[in-house]
């Protein structure tokens, strides 16, 4: 019993100690870590949309080529990233928004940008994600986002349609490839992505 | 994974218990070296050493990891109930391994990003529970850190010698300088991927072991 006791308040002090320091060491690194990840996203906005910019460029320098050159438009339920890129004319935006969603293992999520016709990818990133390294994690890869560029968001019919191809190689103009060993990240990026397309159209007509 | 052979074989680690100072380390870090030797800890030499610098990056991190695991452990090694011992020493790795995640998500951005999910993943490290129980719980507290950085360093330095070549021979950089130029030397991206780190693997285990005049194993 008395055994017990002493256990329990071993294991208690333990765990104070470890909370202790933890939520100190969390807290006192907080600022620096918020301001890394705000500077990740910027930076993958920026890397969508085709906004050049010093690849070691700090977090407050990334931050503040992003607020100069890229326009923020929050509507209902997505925030649009917008911006001309030098051989546009000045009219013609590409236009970004973030998608997320819930992957195999946990949440992923990252950006699209779409031509100035609203139906052309113009890359995608994906900032975020939890997937298996090797596999799923490859949709965070170069070579698969690559893929993306100059796809249709339109199905023939016209809806939301970019695939992600599992059981054959892409053909058409709103196919990719998908990750062999990756079918569940695969699929459940297509369908993010496709909701995302989903509201961009909604909000795009009730907002002209 | 490797964690689970730890209970009996790192345990088994008889010529520890008696070394001291000098000894401990060689032993911790060359004769017995929990990669090459103990083939422990396979999962996260695969998969960091893309390049040096991230080989490196890991390395610190296991030294400061292992060794400040292995102090505490011995400080509370006596005040510490035999039947919670082994959690409360994955709370102590815990929360070291917590705490280096938070500095390089902090301060080194870039290398949290490289390293990925393997910072975390160091709890399971076998080496750390591992040197936990065979040494820090019979040892000191000082001589206790000395064998955990040593053997954390016998680690390391397996991870910077696969890092460097597979960077070399996958990139042709060392430490991210090109030194084999890509208009004669093409990419062997194969040495990138997993089962390269595995082949670089298996030449530095038989380089280790014809240095150590291993022989056949029975």
């Amino acid at each position: 019993m008395k055994d017990s006791a002493y256990t329990l308040c071993y294991a208690a002090v333990m765990g104070l100690v470890a909370a202790g320091l933890l939520s100190g060491v969390g807290g006192l690194t907080a600022p620096y870590r918020e301001a890394n990840e705000q500077a990740e996203k910027v930076r993958n906005i920026m890397k969508v949309l085709g906004v050049e910019h010093d690849p070691g460029a700090s977090a407050e320098e990334l931050v503040e080529v992003f607020e100069r050159e890229v326009e923020v438009v929050e509507k209902d339920r997505l925030t649009y990233y917008r911006f001309s890129p030098e051989d546009f004319p000045p009219d013609q935006k590409r236009t970004a928004v973030q998608f997320s969603g819930s992957g195999m293992w946990g949440p992923i999520a990252g950006f699209i940008a779409l031509e100035p016709d609203m139906r052309t990818v113009a890359g995608i990133s994906v900032y975020s994600q939890e997937e298996t390294p090797g596999l799923g994690a490859e949709i965070a890869s170069e070579g698969f986002q690559q893929q993306f560029r100059g796809r249709s968001i339109f199905d023939d019919a016209g809806k939301p349609g970019l695939r992600i191809m599992v059981e054959r190689e892409a053909r058409d103009e709103h196919e990719v490839d998908a990750i062999t060993g990756a079918t569940m990240t695969s699929e459940s990026l297509e369908r993010m992505l496709n909701e995302t397309i989903k509201i961009l159209m909604e909000e795009g007509l009730k907002h002209g | 994974m490797a964690e689970a052979q730890c209970g009996g074989e790192c345990a088994t680690v008889k010529g520890l218990m008696s070394g001291k100072g000098r000894e401990t380390v060689k032993e911790a870090a060359w004769s017995n070296n929990v990669v090459a030797v103990q083939i422990l800890g396979i999962c996260s030499v695969l998969a960091v050493t893309t390049r040096a610098s991230n080989s490196i990056a890991m390395g610190l991190a296991l030294m400061f990891v292992a060794g400040g695991s292995s102090f505490i452990i011995s400080l509370l090694r006596d005040i510490t109930p035999k039947r919670i011992r082994i959690i409360a020493k994955m709370a102590i790795i815990a929360v070291l391994v917590i705490i280096v995640d938070q500095i390089l998500k902090a301060f080194y951005w870039e290398m949290s990003l490289a390293l990925g999910p393997y910072v975390g993943l160091i709890i399971t490290n076998c080496l750390v529970l591992g040197r936990g129980e065979a040494f820090a719980q019979h040892n000191p507290p000082l001589l206790s850190a000395v064998d955990g950085i040593a053997t954390a360093t016998g680690y390391a330095g397996v991870l910077v010698v696969i890092g460097l070549f597979r960077e070399l021979v996958g990139a042709g950089e060392i430490l991210g300088i090109t030194v084999l130029s890509p208009e004669w030397y093409p990419r062997n991206q194969f040495m990138i991927l997993a089962p390269g780190a595995f082949i670089a693997l298996g030449f530095l285990i038989a380089l280790f072991n014809h240095m150590r005049g291993e022989t056949a194993v029975e």
